[in-house]
């Protein structure tokens, strides 16, 4: 469980995200939304602990997070950062080995080898294994930095808009891939999305974002006409459809 | 094929050295050199009952030093070029472009000029100095782009090109003579001597690279992903960037300025086996030392008189430097 309490961060003089309080429930999926520059990815890379907060603090397991080494915090929380192309050719087997570097003294073992297998196959990506990740698609390369966080044998993934720079198929089979691991793995998943749609598709709670506050709860209790309007600033309907709900937005363009 | 490549390479120092040793205007057969050497060690010989007097000196006195010199410099510029483009994420950079070399052969020569402290420790300062401020004045936010931090390199190099001027117009005439000679980047000042002085310097840089470079996969990824992945960044920038000034100021301090090494190898050898810094590290060391120990056989056999290997060097990896400017424009490099 992540547990935040009384939380502020900003950088330098700008405030981001003020006294905020908020519980991400284990094993479940907690979607991060709201406008750009809003807080989400800052709020996410506070919960890694690449950042500092001003006040309060992060609990991980009760654990505070500032008192964590980079690897005690790397064996709690893996992350799966925005799409992009790396300088050096490292091919997918290379890239998801290094998901075990916290586990790792000076050099791979064979056990870290076969871990780094076993999590390309998971995924369906065991082909892709001799491919160099700058040379196969936006969606494989997506589906390699998510095995890379498999392999990192972490109790949370957090994922920062893994679906940016994707198709719709590769979107969906990605926010699929997502709802799966949550299952199979039991893995607290926490993502960063500009879509309310794909909100309503695989998380089961919500945190708005919205002028350094959150509100937090259920997916669809959270994602309202009302709210969309609220964050966004955008008049939308939230339709249900059997057993999903979609945001249409009410948006004529005016010349 | 690959790895049959890569056992090549492994093995071609030791061929290498046993060439070298024997080639020269002064040329030593084969079985002679064997001979040389178990005597030396053992005090018997295999295939020559007398050996001469001239034989055993070129060979142990001035061959001998050399080419391990030689291969030993060559194999730490390569390694140290490898790490610094690990760490920077720069495929461009290594001790010349950062302004390493021109850094360490002015603390260098301060030390043979002025000061009474150790060649090498003097040239360790004035590297470390060169290459944290080429860093600093190309980071922005904690990013620095491949093509500033080469800018910065060129500046840094110019500074540190300049106050060696200075340096050589206020020392005598017959000390400005040998500091030009050396400054060119040459192993014809090889010895024991020197050999020992800076042996200690390259095994604590090679160590380090050597034990810890899975870590240089992980920073080569980036500050951000390498801290997601455990590995405190900060930390391990600064035990490699210090590792690999160690090895190339130490080689500097023995050799003068010998340009473009660790560009060209690194690359040839990611485009080999690709960028994976556990079989790098070693492989660069291997052909590193290969090649300087091939560019000093030529060097010394051209022509009648020895040309310096720096000019080699930097005719054979000039070229080898734009074609890679042209590359980096490609690909993911920022």
């Amino acid at each position: 469980m992540i547990k935040i309490e009384n939380l502020s961060l900003g950088y330098s003089k700008n405030t981001i995200l003020e006294k905020i309080n908020l519980t991400i429930e284990k094993e479940k999926i907690t979607i991060f939304l709201g406008q750009n520059g809003s807080g989400k990815t800052t709020l996410m890379s506070a919960i890694n602990g690449l950042i500092r907060p001003r006040e309060g603090k992060i609990l991980i397991d009760n654990q505070n997070i500032t008192q964590l080494s980079r690897k005690e915090v790397a064996k709690k929380i893996a992350t799966v950062s925005q799409l992009h192309q790396f300088g050096f050719d490292y091919t997918a087997f290379e890239m998801v080995l290094m998901g075990r570097s916290a586990h790792i003294g000076y050099m791979p073992e064979k056990a870290d080898r076969d871990k780094a297998e076993e999590a390309l196959e998971l995924i369906g990506i065991g082909h892709l294994k001799e491919k160099q990740v700058n040379k196969i698609s936006g969606g494989e390369r997506q589906l390699v930095m998510i095995a890379r966080a498999i392999a990192q044998e972490t109790g949370i993934i957090l994922l920062d808009e893994p679906t940016s720079y994707l198709d719709l198929k590769n979107q969906l089979k990605v926010l699929q891939l997502i709802k799966f691991i949550n299952k199979k793995k039991k893995v607290t998943c926490v993502i960063t999305l500009h879509d309310p749609n794909q909100a309503l598709l695989c998380g089961d709670h919500v945190v708005m974002f919205d002028q350094g506050k959150i509100q937090t709860g259920e997916t669809r209790t959270m994602i309202t006409d009302e709210k969309i309007f609220a964050v966004y600033g955008v008049k939308a309907q939230v339709i249900d459809v059997g057993e999903n709900s979609f945001v249409v937005p009410n948006h004529k363009f005016e010349f | 094929m690959r790895e049959f490549f890569k056992k090549l390479i492994l093995i071609f120092p030791i061929v290498i050295f046993f060439v070298s040793l024997g080639v020269g205007s002064y040329s030593i057969p084969f079985d002679q050199m064997i001979d040389i050497i178990l005597y030396k060690l053992s005090g018997y010989t295999i295939f020559n009952e007398q050996l001469s007097a001239q034989s055993i000196n070129v060979l142990l006195n001035i061959r001998l030093p050399r080419v391990a010199l030689g291969l030993l410099v060559g194999g730490a510029l390569a390694v140290s070029g490898t790490a610094f483009q690990a760490v920077m994420r720069n495929p461009l950079v290594e001790p010349y472009t950062l302004g390493l070399s021109s850094g360490a052969a002015f603390g260098a020569a301060l030390a043979m000029a002025v000061v009474t402290i150790p060649v090498q420790i003097c040239a360790f300062v004035f590297a470390g100095l060169s290459v944290g401020i080429s860093y600093l004045a190309a980071s922005k936010h904690g990013e620095t782009s491949v093509i500033s931090l080469v800018l910065s390199g060129v500046v840094v190099a110019s500074v540190f090109t300049a106050m060696l001027s200075i340096l050589q117009i206020s020392i005598d005439p017959l000390q400005l003579q040998g500091l030009i000679y050396w400054l060119m980047g040459s192993l014809h000042t090889a010895s024991w001597a020197k050999l020992l002085a800076v042996l200690p310097y390259l095994i604590v840089g090679y160590t380090i690279i050597y034990f810890f470079r899975w870590k240089l996969n992980i920073l080569s990824l980036g500050e951000k992903d390498a801290g997601s992945l455990g590995v405190n960044p900060q930390k391990y920038k600064l035990l490699f960037i210090g590792a690999a000034t160690l090895l190339a100021s130490a080689a500097v301090s023995v050799t003068g300025i010998i340009s473009l090494v660790g560009l060209m190898i690194p690359h040839m050898l990611r485009m080999l086996f690709g960028p994976d810094n556990t079989k790098l590290i070693p492989l660069s060391f291997c052909l590193g030392a290969s090649y300087l120990a091939i560019v000093d056989m030529i060097s010394r056999n051209l022509l009648t008189y020895e040309i310096p290997i720096g000019i080699f060097t930097t005719f054979l990896g000039a070229p080898y430097f734009i074609f890679l400017i042209r590359k980096t424009r490609e690909g993911g490099w920022n």
